[in-house]
């Protein structure tokens, strides 16, 4: 690499960097290149502003976050200095350090790497929990360090770890003579803690690495104990076994939704009243049922219909997705979750409110990276082992330590449960086709659909009215049954029972008794059942032997007793049916209260249409879903174009570095961030800049400055002498001296 | 895992089994010792795994391991995990906690404090239990033994009952296998019994469950009281204890709303011990009056409530329960496991298939449709009146003769619950009638000339009909009565359809109004005996 004699600052050092260094910064930090800086100055500026900084540090893991901790602790960048506080190998060490010198976190100066003053502002004053070493105190430790600790009490012993781990200070116990007050006071005599004032005490640096070990990081254990390892066969039985499942519960759900049409409550949600309703129809507790309508709402097959008395409807969508077979059906569901900002537990309102189902308060943004999150940790382990959620909640803290939503051990669990109900995961470990999913959504499709048992389009009909499907039916069975059966047990197989109720509402659909029975039998491998064919014909010879207008409000019937019987029927006065001619009656009230009236009292009445026939009931209408809109993803910039540019762009103003003039530089144009970062870094090394400054009527001059302090948007110090404040938003650029 | 497998595992812990499956009978044979046979029909069986068939199955050494082998190697379909976890876990539950004997004291032991310690805080267990005798011991009172096991099955932690029984007074009682003995899965159920101490043991009909008792009793060779549910089954336990075994006429009493005797060996009846006059139980002093060394229940899924209560208190004397079935109408089948003791025994499906269980009875349900001017009477009729109206309609006499002359001369009875009807029915048929107000005298001997061929025709009613004395027919033609418990039906419907020993069909009809309430009490029937197994058929009465 081709240094100069003496590189002083980021900037130099990212001037001096190759393009594939560059491009890696870029990579690793796609903040600076939004917007593009001018030139690399500009970058260097941006990269040690405190925001972009702190967002760098938090997107550290842990390993890499200790190692610049270290830095921070020891204050040199040694990697032999630092690799036993990491508890490594210096050539660990190293490479830890090379990475953030990559990402700019640190610079490289011409006596090695240096930690970038922004950093040490980010990592706070007690980095990894740390305090300030004894001599900073101006404390004196024990002589024996070890020994003395080694004398303490069991309970001292507690009390002190305790400092450590979430120290470096704490309260001083409000009962002096408690156990713990008491173990403090001995902590304090024994020289081991510190007591700066009445309320707290604070723990010196050698004592806190001491008793942790000599370590600031704890190595992530491989293969805890607490995991299991499956054979993966079993995984993905397990696994699919929930996938088809879930796509059962699903439609299940759903039809018990059309059923109860439960109302939009008017802030948005299901009513907890409809949900346990819901869940109860389907033997689920609330949770699962919440977590299955979310699937439903993900995947657009339920919605808000937006009337003036809003809904939960089915959309249109619902009926392509039946027609898919299983495995398309459970993408459908998949798919979405694992791209929706929405939670199925998510971190309980401040006023002790409680979330509705459905409702916005189930947006959750973390939560996607979190999902993601997760599924990465699970797929990077051996294929089959089966972490507990403590297992995996560590091992998220190990990738994003700063970055832990509050709450987030809830959602972990919360979200390997979902995980399990949908056969991503199958007895907590990851399956084939939830590998796949990371990748390939369309090609884990395809992995399931060969798991998942074909579907059967085969039918068992009893004689005691059930009809048992040993499987998934196929859409066209699952149709049928919907319609002409009501579901009893589900699992493996679906057992349907037929009931008088459920073949009126087939026959209402538009069937007729021998297109029932005939569609029965294709599917059946037996003959169709004596009683059930007899219960059939029975209902359809009932059904439409009453037929009701909806022109009028007739009643008419080719039996005129039966007319009569009605026509004197006590139940049916408020009717105030009138007889027409023998076979017709009509009644001033509206038809459908008179349909409901002559069912009331065991009458099996049709609603006869205009041209005499009768009419058979329609679908319940579909919606439209809200059409979700779409998330943009912000495509970032090939960092080589942006390289590209910014190599023009320093170019430039390498050109104007090096033309001929009074000593005074050209002044880039920087962003108010950048400036401020330049300035702070410049007033610590107490280096004299210089700066473009913008006067009241807005022409430019060029002042040697010596900036000593930046303090509420403005910077202080000193020209030629004499103090001066600048306001920042006037400073166009600065170019530090030397 | 054989994806081909006869089981199929559904979700709310029912299993269907596929009979007509090449290994139907092996998966039966499997999930039998846990899971309860529900429902009966032609091509899908269903039985269901609760936790008491769980721990039944616990009771008498499976343990989860096998059941859940058992449920992988026979579904068809990978089983949920969520399932068979649950299943583990409340197979795990039984046998934390044991009633054992230390010296004079009952005490409960746990291999788990927590158990203890969080049953012991239970407020309805509190008062039952005396002083701890070890963080792992505490006493119990002993007239408490069999509240505490109710209570302690209620919270879910079944305690294993290992405190031993009194010998009761001995008396000598040997079976006389003068040409006979117990069959192998007899013996095998008195043996199951015995070991166990105490429990149920499952036959299906006419698999001999009255020698199984004969058996136990000569295993304990000690005063029994055997308790049966009226007194037919009273005399035929009699007739058989004193054919099959050593006891004499003099040795064996009969406790009955008829008689009181208390012998050596005493049977009696439910009913008669269950008879309150003013607030109490005049015949519960049967219970203590020997020193009864076994008690044995006939028919346990019939056992009245109040002989749980009085049994609580026998929990120092040998049980034994009998009967086909442990589902309950009532649902008390806890009850019978804490009280009377976990199953020890249950009859391969095998031998119940080879005993007839399914009976070749051929059941149709007739229906009539009324008439213009008695549809017109029956709308307008107030709801009480409506069923009588429904099922007394004239158009059934007609169809009543149909199917008597399609019968003639086989043994047929035809059953109702309206005198009116019935009257006509008699007369129109010229058939003797039967009635709760006929003379006793009267009706032993039209029963005997029934029984004896002399005649081929009796019309009874309801009442005559639940008559103890009721003989066996190959038709029975029902006009009226409605669906009451499944129990009730069963018997009812057990005395016609019982196979018969030339292996002729038996026949059931059932006429009933179309379109009336009378139809819908036949869709319960009709539900019932479809479940059960038995061939139904719908016909209008125009096709007879």
């Amino acid at each position: 690499m081709n240094y100069r004699e003496s590189v002083r600052s980021l900037a130099e050092d990212i001037r001096h960097r190759t393009d594939e260094e560059l491009v890696a910064l870029l990579e690793l930090r796609p903040d600076l290149a939004r917007p593009q800086p001018a030139d690399l100055t500009a970058l260097a500026a941006r990269a040690s502003t405190r925001a972009s900084t702190a967002r760098a540090v938090d997107h550290l893991d842990l390993p890499h976050l200790a190692a610049l901790q270290a830095c921070a602790i020891t204050g040199t960048t040694d990697p032999a200095a630092i690799a036993p506080l990491l508890g490594m190998e210096a050539s660990g060490a190293a490479a830890l350090l090379d990475d953030l010198t990559t990402a700019a976190l640190l610079w490289r100066s011409s006596e090695g790497p240096v930690l970038s003053r922004t950093v040490g502002d980010v990592l706070g004053p007690h980095p990894a929990g740390l305090g300030p070493s004894a001599q900073a105190l101006g404390h004196a430790l024990p002589e024996d360090l070890p020994a003395a600790i080694g004398r303490l009490t069991p309970q001292e012993h507690r009390v002190l770890e305790r400092i450590a781990r979430h120290g470096p200070t704490a309260a001083l116990p409000a009962d002096p003579d408690g156990r713990a007050g008491q173990a403090v006071a001995a902590l304090v005599d024994a020289g081991l803690v510190l007591a700066p004032d009445h309320q707290h005490i604070l723990l010196p640096r050698e004592v806190g690495l001491l008793v942790r070990g000599g370590r600031i990081l704890d190595p992530l254990d491989e293969s805890p104990e607490s995991a299991r390892t499956l054979d993966l066969d079993d995984v993905d039985r397990a696994a699919t076994a929930s996938a088809t499942e879930v796509v059962a519960l699903v439609d299940e759900l759903l039809d018990r939704v059309e059923d109860l049409r439960p109302r939009v409550l008017r802030s948005g949600g299901l009513a907890v009243r409809d949900l346990r309703a819901l869940a109860g129809r389907v033997d689920l507790d609330e949770a699962s049922a919440a977590f299955l309508l979310e699937l439903a709402l993900g995947a657009g097959l339920l919605d808000d219909d937006h009337a003036l008395e809003p809904t939960w409807r089915l959309t249109t969508v619902l009926d392509e997705w039946r027609s898919l077979p299983p495995a398309g059906r459970w993408a459908g569901l998949t798919g979405p979750w694992l791209r929706s900002l929405r939670a199925s537990v998510v971190p309980a309102p401040e006023d002790g409110g409680r979330v509705n189902a459905l409702s916005e308060g189930m947006v959750w943004p973390p939560v996607r990276a979190l999902r993601r999150e997760l599924l990465d940790i699970l797929a990077a382990l051996p294929e089959g082992t089966s972490p507990d959620a403590a297992d995996v909640l560590e091992r998220l803290r190990h990738r994003r330590p700063r970055r832990m939503p509050h709450g987030a051990d809830e959602a972990v669990t919360a979200l390997l449960k979902e995980g399990e109900q949908l056969g991503v995961t199958g007895r907590g470990a990851l399956g084939s086709v939830g590998r796949l999913l990371l990748t390939d959504e369309v090609a884990a499709s395809h992995l399931l659909e060969t798991l998942v048992p074909e579907p059967v389009d085969r039918l068992l009909l009893q004689a005691d009215l059930t009809a048992v499907v040993p499987g998934t039916p196929v859409p066209e069975l699952a149709a049928l049954l919907r319609r002409s059966a009501r579901l009893e047990s589900r699992g493996g197989a679906s057992v349907h029972r037929f009931t008088e109720t459920s073949l009126r509402s087939a026959l209402d659909s538009g069937w007729s008794a021998d297109e029932l029975l005939e569609s029965l039998a294709r599917f059946s491998a037996s003959p169709v059942p004596q009683p059930l064919d007899y219960l059939v014909r029975d209902v359809a010879r009932r059904h439409g032997q009453l037929r009701v207008g909806t022109a009028g409000s007739y009643l008419r019937s080719d039996d005129s007793t039966h007319l009569e019987a009605l026509l004197t029927h006590r139940d049916l006065s408020h009717l105030q049916l009138r007889q027409l001619a023998p076979t017709v009656l009509v009644s001033p009230v509206g038809p459908t209260v008179l349909l409901e009236s002559l069912r009331e009292v065991g009458a099996a009445p049709a609603l006869e249409g205009s041209g005499g026939v009768v009419a058979t009931k329609p679908a319940a209408p579909r919606i439209t879903p809200r059409r979700e809109r779409p998330v943009t993803e912000v495509a970032p910039e090939p960092s080589t174009e942006v390289l590209t540019r910014l190599r023009e762009g320093e170019a430039r103003a390498e050109l104007q570095r090096n033309a001929p003039d009074d000593g005074a530089p050209t002044i880039p144009a920087l962003d108010p961030a950048s400036s401020s970062a330049l300035l702070r870094e410049a007033a610590a090394d107490r280096l004299p800049v210089w700066l473009g400054v913008t006067d009241a009527v807005g022409s430019t001059r060029r002042v040697i400055f010596h900036p000593i302090t930046l303090d509420g948007g403005r910077v202080i110090g000193e020209v030629d002498g004499q103090p001066q404040v600048f306001s920042l938003h006037r400073i166009t650029g600065v170019v530090v001296e030397g | 895992m054989a994806l081909d497998g006869a089981l199929i595992v559904q979700s709310d812990k029912t299993l269907l089994l596929e009979v007509d499956h090449e290994r139907s009978a092996d998966a039966r044979r499997a999930i039998a010792p846990f899971a309860e046979l529900e429902r009966a029909p032609e091509h899908i069986h269903t039985y269901r795994v609760t936790p008491l068939g769980l721990w039944n199955a616990r009771a008498a050494g499976h343990d989860a391991e096998q059941v859940v082998d058992a449920l992988i190697t026979h579904s068809r379909y990978p089983v949920p995990q969520a399932l068979l976890v649950d299943i583990a876990e409340t197979m795990d539950r039984y046998g934390r906690l044991v009633l054992e004997k230390d010296g004079d004291q009952l005490v409960l032991r746990t291999t788990d404090r927590a158990v203890l310690t969080e049953v012991m805080r239970h407020k309805k267990i509190t008062p039952l239990l005396g002083e701890m005798l070890s963080p792992d011991e505490v006493v119990v009172h002993p007239s408490e033994r069999g509240t505490l096991k109710q209570e302690l099955l209620k919270v879910g932690w079944p305690a294993e009952d290992r405190a031993g029984y009194v010998d009761g007074e001995a008396h000598p009682i040997e079976l006389r296998e003068d040409g006979w003995s117990l069959r192998p899965y007899q013996q095998q159920a008195v043996d199951g019994f015995w070991d166990g101490g105490s429990g149920v043991v499952v036959l299906p009909c006419g698999a001999g469950k009255t020698l199984v008792g004969a058996g136990a009793m000569a295993a304990a060779k000690a005063t029994t009281l055997i308790l049966v549910t009226n007194t037919v089954s009273a005399r035929q336990w009699k007739q058989e204890l004193l054919e099959r075994t050593t006891l004499t006429e003099e040795e064996i009493g009969e406790y009955s709303g008829a008689r009181k005797e208390i012998r050596p060996v005493t049977i009696a009846t439910y009913q008669v011990l269950t008879l309150k006059r003013k607030g109490i139980y005049p015949h519960l002093d049967l219970l203590d009056a020997r020193d009864w060394g076994l008690v044995v229940y006939d028919e346990v899924h019939l056992l009245p409530a109040p002989i749980f209560r009085m049994t609580a208190d026998l929990q120092a004397r040998r049980r034994l329960g009998l009967t086909a079935t442990l589902v309950r109408e009532d649902g008390r089948e806890a009850d019978v496991f804490s009280l009377i003791g976990p199953k020890r025994f249950d009859a391969p499906w095998k031998d119940i298939e080879a005993q007839g269980y399914i009976a070749p009875a051929d059941c149709v349900e007739v229906r009539v449709t009324l008439s213009d001017a008695e549809r017109m009477a029956y709308a307008v009729a107030d709801a009480e009146d409506r069923y009588r109206l429904a099922s007394c309609s004239p158009v059934k006499l007609g169809v009543v003769r149909t199917i008597v002359d399609q019968h003639r001369d086989q043994p047929t009875l035809v059953i109702g619950q309206y005198l009116d009807q019935l009257h006509e029915l008699a007369e129109q048929l010229d058939a003797d009638l039967i009635t709760g107000e006929t003379p006793v005298k009267q009706r032993q001997e039209l029963f005997a000339d029934f029984r004896e061929g002399r005649t081929s025709l009796l019309v009874v009613s309801k009442v005559a009909n639940f008559s103890v004395d009721l003989p066996e027919a190959s038709v029975a033609i029902q006009v009226s009565g409605t669906f009451g418990s499944r129990q009730e039906e069963a018997q009812r419907l057990g005395r016609v359809l019982r196979p018969k020993e030339d292996g002729r069909t038996a026949h059931f009809y059932t006429v009933v109004t179309r379109d009336t309430v009378d139809a819908e009490f036949a869709s319960h029937r009709q539900r019932f005996l479809a479940e059960q197994g038995y061939a139904y058929r719908i016909l209008d009465a125009d096709d007879l």
